[in-house]
């Protein structure tokens, strides 16, 4: 029989894939390393019986560094990181790995890919090629494409095998090249520079720079240096209050507020002076509460970070594990449209059993599955969604679940449905309204406890009614700073602004907490720290608007486009021109950071006490 | 040279009030610019109008503003009054996001939130709040109701006529559009001295 060799992204993956494909059926047995176990069964692929070795890496097999020498830190001054030659080699962690994969792959005919279907999932996949191929260079690859581990989903991709695809795989070694040279030489720079400035602060501290680190950090400054630079005000308004029928009722001024007391006053006495109330509009009007789209990583990190508290990195983390089990699709994808042939009743229909939304999933069958679908498709994922009911996860696990499984059938069923009230009255020619709202349909709010709708009564008014307020007040108020930023806040500005992707945001978030350059305050919001602000203060001091996302999202930009016209005979020659093109406006600003370091210095000094003054070879001294 | 009878008349007419030595100097001046062509009474009117429009009535010390109009909680003010607008301002919306929007310096990202929009507010209607003066008093001047002659980007010392009758409480004229004319002209040194930013920067 022929031997193929499959290869998944991570020793779980691995294991629900062989489970899937063998009934249950496969036989294990070990590696090299410990973690990645070998499964071993009989399949029907590409026409013929074949015996399958399953088996897996732990994400990237290669890492990307410099050649020789060049790793260690005083080798070279920083800035000729930016042309020294780069390779990828197999760090010692993941030598087991590529040995076992040596080994396997001599007694294969073919090879099928199966690691995660997104960008750095390809990438991963030409990784284990290349340490395939170099033992067997004509073995044939074959990629599977897949959104979620259920047996129609293994069995479609096994049945679409296709070539994998080399251009987003090389559109993923373009960033890493970038990030490492950048992150390298600013990271050298900056550390061998500030710690021997300020070596009592920071002796021994790395203090590490990324292209996408920088600009997450610098949304946290911004946003708290515009809370401090808020000036509070005051404000006044009139307020009506009219109780009819033991139902009371308050009346907002249609002018909102005044930043004036002599206007309001003004306007206060006149009202005061002619206290009567006239109906002038009664609306009423159907009111809709939308149930919410289709979950994609981004909402999917955002409202477990707001509803859930449960922060991005550990919702990725937990998502990723519920994914590899397979009872959820792929948790990272920007769709937000579900697809046609989707079969979303198979997927309600699951989820009647349970104790708590059973009933309401039942309810969404009766009705069919309705999904009120988004905008945004990566032609690659569905939306997240739950594939295999269970009833059997704990803690966070748990909680993550049931929130993608009630997302889910609330996206499938109803919006909330409601009657509004708006009644409008005269008080001495000033307007003021009230607005009732009575509920008739709560929906998907049944299943959706994450979101609130409250009902509001007032009394029944009819057009061109007379009455007196039971009270006419001038109310003064203040004006708020905005928020600092949750962490719900700031992926929403990374992803506005294109810094990092669905798939690392909660890497950058999490490296500058590392770093010390944030804090999170026990209410979730983050607050720059002295090293993080005086760096981005150092570094804006400079002109270059280091901490600002433009440098980057420029990059994500290019490669986004050139990915959009792939399969052109320019792809490899644009791509080499985007990453020389970024690699020589990084290095200028390199160059233009060094010559202008003093800055860093003195904006760190404000926070960390007084700067030691060094010339730059005592600097660069060992 | 004695100050001319019909053109002081004539600026009455139009509830302008000058001091005889201002109308006197005036005159004279025009004469000399002009080498006494201007011979048609309307020109000479004309011209010594541009000039009223173009001074600071802070200067002229001509006051026709009643006086009790600011010592009383309320008071009708009837009649016209050509008053000088020394400096306007929204008070409809805070003064620190007017200030930023002037200064060029406003960031949307302090908008970028995840939490779903909060309930909706009414959006608000401008009300500019006029400092006037007639060179002596100080009164103050609401657009009660919307004044389309009016925008943010008048001049400091622009001439506008009030137009009674307004009432008028706590030294705050309520102004409806029919109360408002707006003449023009400017004054060049409250220019320079009172920018929007200052102004704002005043409310603040
Ligand atoms: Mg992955």
């Amino acid at each position: 029989m022929v031997r193929i060799l499959n290869v998944a992204e991570k020793n779980d993956a691995a294991k629900s894939i062989a489970e899937v494909m063998s009934r249950g059926s496969a036989r294990k047995r070990e590696g090299f390393s410990k973690f990645n176990k070998i499964y071993e069964f009989d399949y029907n692929i590409m026409n013929q019986p074949s015996t399958m070795t399953m088996t897996s890496v732990s994400g990237h097999l290669l890492g990307l560094d410099f050649v020789g020498s060049y790793k260690k830190w005083y080798s070279c001054s920083p800035v000729a990181l930016f042309d020294i030659d780069v390779e990828k080699h197999c760090p010692k962690d993941f030598q087991d790995i590529k040995r076992t994969l040596e080994r396997e792959v001599r007694g294969c005919q073919s090879l099928i890919i199966w690691t995660d279907c997104d960008r750095e999932g390809e990438n991963i996949g030409f990784e284990v090629i290349q340490v395939c191929k170099a033992v067997k260079p004509n073995i044939p690859v074959y990629r599977a494409r897949f959104s979620e581990i259920t047996p129609q989903a293994i069995q479609r991709a096994c049945r679409n095998l296709l070539p994998p695809d080399k251009n987003t795989s090389d559109a993923v070694d373009v960033r890493s090249e970038l990030d490492l040279r950048i992150g390298a030489a600013f990271t050298r720079f900056q550390t061998l520079r500030l710690q021997k400035i300020f070596p009592e602060v920071l002796g021994d501290q790395l203090i590490s720079y990324g292209s996408c680190q920088f600009p997450t950090l610098g949304f946290v400054v911004e946003r708290y240096k515009q809370v401090q630079a808020f000036v509070p005000e005051p404000f006044w308004k009139i307020k009506v209050a009219h109780t009819y029928n033991d139902t009371s009722c308050e009346f907002s001024w249609k002018r909102y507020r005044l930043f004036d007391h002599f206007a309001c006053l003004a306007i206060y006495e006149q009202c005061v002076e002619n206290p009567t109330a006239r109906v002038v509009d009664v609306r009423c009007k159907p009111k809709s509460k939308w149930r919410p789209q289709p979950l994609d990583t981004v909402e999917l990190e955002k409202l477990a970070s707001r509803k859930l508290r449960i922060n991005a990195k550990e919702t990725m983390k937990i998502a990723e594990s519920l994914y590899t089990k397979g009872f959820i699709s792929y948790p990272r994808t920007e769709t937000n449209i579900f697809p046609k042939d989707l079969d979303l009743r198979g997927l309600v229909e699951q989820q009647t059993r349970d104790q708590n939304w059973g009933e309401f999933a039942s309810r969404v069958l009766e009705q069919g599955p309705n999904p009120r679908n988004g905008k945004k498709t990566d032609q690659a994922h569905p939306p997240i969604h739950p594939t295999k009911y269970t009833d059997s996860l704990q803690g966070n696990d748990g909680r993550i679940y049931e929130f993608i499984v009630r997302h889910f059938l609330a996206c499938c069923s109803q919006d909330a449905q409601g009657q509004e009230t708006v009644i409008e009255i005269d008080v001495a020619e000033e307007r003021f309204t009230a607005q009732g709202l009575m509920i008739t349909a709560r929906n998907y709010l049944e299943v959706y406890p994450y979101e609130t709708w409250n009902a509001k009564t007032i009394p029944v008014y009819e057009n061109g009614d007379v009455f007196t307020p039971n009270a006419i007040e001038m109310a003064a108020g203040e004006t708020q700073p905005p928020p600092l930023l949750s962490e719900a806040d700031l992926i929403a500005l990374m992803e506005k602004h294109g810094i990092g992707t669905d798939a690392t945001h909660a890497e950058h978030i999490e490296t500058i907490k590392n770093r010390m350059y944030v804090g999170v305050r026990p209410d979730g919001r983050f607050v720059p720290g002295q090293l993080g602000m005086g760096l981005v203060e150092g570094y804006d001091a400079m002109g270059y608007e280091m901490s600002k996302p433009h440098l980057r999202a420029e990059l994500e930009a290019d490669l986004k486009r050139y990915l959009s016209h792939i399969y052109t005979l320019r792809w490899k020659l644009t791509l080499k021109v985007v990453l020389q093109e970024q690699i020589r406006k990084y290095k200028e600003v390199f160059i233009e950071a060094c010559r202008q370091a003093i800055k860093i210095d003195q904006a760190l000094s404000q926070y960390l006490g007084e700067a030691k003054n060094l010339t730059t070879e005592e600097i660069l001294d060992q | 040279m004695r100050v001319n009878e019909s053109t002081k008349a004539w600026l009455r007419s139009k509830s302008i009030y000058v001091p005889d030595d201002w109308l006197e100097a005036c005159i004279e001046w025009i004469n000399n610019e002009t080498q006494d062509k201007l011979q048609l009474p309307d020109q000479l009117n004309g011209a010594v109008y541009e000039q009223w429009l173009l001074s600071d009535l802070h200067e002229l010390q001509s006051p026709c503003l009643p006086e009790q109009l600011i010592s009383q909680r309320k008071y009708q003010l009837n009649g016209g009054y050509a008053l000088q607008i020394d400096s306007l301002v929204d008070v409809s919306k805070p003064y620190y996001g007017q200030m930023l929007k002037v200064k060029g310096s406003e960031n949307e990202n302090v908008k970028v939130t995840a939490e779903p929009p909060a309930p909706w507010e009414p959006k608000p209607t401008r009300m500019l709040m006029l400092k006037l003066t007639d060179g002596v008093t100080e009164v103050q001047g609401m657009e009660y109701r919307q004044i389309l002659c009016l925008n943010e980007k008048i001049k400091p010392g622009t001439k506008v006529l009030i137009k009674g009758s307004v009432l008028c409480r706590n030294g705050v004229l309520m102004l409806k559009a029919d109360n408002v004319q707006l003449l023009g002209g400017e004054v060049d040194t409250l220019v320079e001295e009172l920018t929007p930013h200052s102004a704002l920067q005043q409310a603040l």
